[in-house]
């Protein structure tokens, strides 16, 4: 792992099970990522990207290899240290957008913030900070339900950013958007990079995405391409 | 509010219509137990009131060899010590003086094991309302005053005479003959059919001997007492029994030294409405259960990506246990409301069983069940609720702890 590199993974398998035989999806993929970085993992369906996003997330356990955020070997740490982890330097942002119906865009985007243990105050103004800067001053208030899917993924971008992670990572983030909403999620996010040096890491196959970001990891079969 | 309360809440009511159903069989529930719970307490308590007003009195002086055996001979030492003491007592409303004695009576077609209570009418209808609730005739000292239950059992009216055979104070059998002059209609008809009431002017010498009696101004193996509260019986007790220096072998009992059985039999009740509750709101609990699983299920998703973002297992079961309890609680308050309102309305208008008259007189108890309220067991019950929440929320829960992230995220 180099010094200034966010995140290193170091030949990285994943193995399934299937009743067809042992599947591998993810074959001794080795990366790194400078901090700050604005980069996607690419490639077609059923590639690994998403497979790999989730182990860098600490959402899926690896079948060998080491993967490092910010110093910690994230492969090593127990379910609650991951956990734990997760809460602290990783922000996710989803491809279902996958609010809580139930709460309205500040308390979605707080909610991070109250599992970290913040006070109301700093809560609120944190959320509120951080949906005017994704655009959604006045939509507060709003529930899921009330806001259209572009609004929702942005609520969710800011919700990744509330416990100001160290990475954000994005699962196919403009899957669900027409090319408004994803040109405006796109510039948001580049913005926010910029601005609060937050490193993001997205898996997708969108050409609107690849074309933004800085640097491209191609897999294909569960290998990164030269 | 916590976020996570505030989500719980808000969580409940995603379904209106099933959290609705659950919250509002809750709440029926609970009314059904605690209006069940006022009208046992009702029955239980008017039974006790009826039994202290027809036979048993607030409280009793006594010879304590007459507790044990009844004989004829243990009379009350120093009775007017006792009355003094009663008269003096500003919490005492009234007290009659006692003598009894069982006896053989036999009228003209039948004959029946009695007990006579030899009274002084005036005295008796302060402290007792049996001789009050009079079917014909008078209570008085002119004659002999029986239950209407034993009169038709002897077949005896009014004016009609009957004979007492009796053991006096010397051993020896001695029979009086009296005219019946009254009939009365008592709330229980286990006392109608063996309590008689006579004059304790004219049973005294009888019993005792002319000579004897001549020398006593009083003579009783009882004296029993009203106070003006009940509450208070203990205090008045105590200072009694305080205020009579040389009680000697006599005794004062409350009500519940008297007939431990009316004692018990509220301990039992209360522990057996508790049990009544218990049983109605366990069933409840499945009802529960079974909503809260089916709303893990609707929400795997979710919980999944409450965990990837950072949520703990922890958390997450804390969040359905107070989902399962919030729900658990919201019927709680709208049944306990219900039920006491409905307690309020029946405590005054009362719930005529007319048609159970004659099983309820059995059971020493009126047609009409006046329920009383019962705020006392408003806590066991909220306690209840609570635990079969918290137990209900436990296998709900636990599926939720077992949830993966990853494999939860792909349910559509």
């Amino acid at each position: 792992m180099t010094n200034q590199a966010l995140l290193s993974v170091q030949n990285v398998v994943k193995t399934y099970e299937s009743s067809a035989g042992p599947v591998q999806a993810v074959c001794g993929v080795s990366l790194e990522l400078q901090r700050g970085a604005f980069a996607a993992l690419v490639g077609p369906s059923g590639c690994g990207k998403t497979t790999l996003l989730n182990a860098i997330g600490g959402l899926d356990s690896v079948t060998s290899g080491r993967i490092w955020i910010d110093g910690t070997e994230i492969t090593g740490l127990s379910d609650r240290k991951v956990i734990e982890f997760r809460l602290h330097r990783i922000g996710f942002v989803f491809q279902a957008f996958n609010l809580v119906p139930v709460l309205n865009a500040w308390e979605n985007v707080a909610f991070v913030m109250e599992l970290q243990g913040l006070g109301i105050k700093a809560r609120r103004d944190r959320a509120y900070e951080l949906l005017s800067a994704v655009g959604l001053s006045g939509k507060e208030i709003q529930r899921p339900a009330q806001l259209s899917g572009g609004q929702q993924q942005r609520v969710a971008v800011a919700r990744a950013l509330a416990s100001r992670p160290s990475l954000v990572l994005a699962d196919e983030p403009t899957a669900n958007l027409d090319s408004k909403s994803t040109d405006k999620l796109l510039d948001i996010m580049r913005e926010l990079n910029q601005k609060e040096g937050t490193t993001f890491l997205f898996s997708t196959h969108d050409p609107r995405v690849i074309n933004r970001a800085e640097v491209l990891f191609p897999l294909e079969d569960g290998r990164l391409q030269a | 509010m916590s976020l996570l309360l505030s989500m719980a809440w808000r969580n409940i009511w995603r379904s209106p219509w099933r959290s609705g159903v659950v919250v509002g069989a809750m709440a029926l529930g609970v009314w059904a137990g605690i209006f069940m719970m006022g009208l046992a307490q009702g029955v239980n308590d008017t039974r006790t009131a009826n039994a202290l007003d027809d036979y048993i009195g607030h409280a009793q002086i006594t010879d304590s060899s007459f507790i044990e055996n009844q004989e004829v001979q243990a009379i009350i030492a120093d009775p007017q010590a006792w009355t003094a003491a009663l008269d003096a007592h500003p919490e005492v409303e009234s007290w009659s003086e006692r003598l009894l004695i069982t006896a053989v009576m036999q009228s003209g077609t039948a004959s029946a094991p009695v007990q006579v209570l030899a009274v002084d009418p005036e005295r008796e209808a302060q402290v007792f309302k049996a001789p009050r609730r009079m079917h014909e005739g008078a209570f008085d000292s002119t004659g002999i005053t029986l239950g209407l239950k034993l009169a038709e059992q002897l077949g005896a009216g009014l004016g009609d005479r009957v004979v007492l055979t009796f053991q006096d104070l010397r051993g020896e059998i001695h029979s009086s003959l009296y005219q019946v002059s009254g009939i009365y209609d008592g709330i229980s008809n286990l006392v109608e059919g063996i309590q008689v009431y006579v004059p304790i002017a004219e049973l005294a010498p009888e019993l005792l001997g002319t000579a004897d009696s001549l020398s006593q101004p009083m003579v009783a193996h009882q004296i029993h007492f009203r106070v003006r509260n009940l509450d208070s019986l203990d205090q008045t007790v105590g200072e009694l029994t305080a205020a009579v220096a040389n009680a000697g072998s006599s005794v004062l009992r409350t009500w519940r030294g008297i007939s431990p059985d009316l004692r018990y039999v509220d301990e039992v009740l209360a522990q057996s409405l508790l049990l009544f509750m218990a049983v109605i709101l366990f069933a409840m609990a499945f009802g529960i259960l079974n909503t809260m699983l089916m709303a893990i299920l609707e929400r795997t998703r979710e919980l999944g990506m409450l965990m990837a973002i950072g949520m703990t297992r922890r958390k997450v079961f804390r969040l359905v246990v107070l989902e399962t309890l919030l729900l658990s609680f919201a019927g709680l308050p709208v049944g306990l409301l219900l039920g006491h309102l409905t307690i309020a309305v029946t405590s005054r208008t009362g719930i005529s069983l007319t048609g159970v008259e004659k099983g309820m007189a059995e059971l020493g108890l009126q047609s009409t069940i006046y329920p009383v309220p019962v705020p006392e067991y408003f806590l066991p019950v909220a306690l209840l609720v609570a635990v079969l929440g918290l137990l209900s929320s436990l296998y709900p829960a636990r599926k939720a702890l077992k949830l993966n992230p990853i494999e939860s995220m792909r349910v559509l």
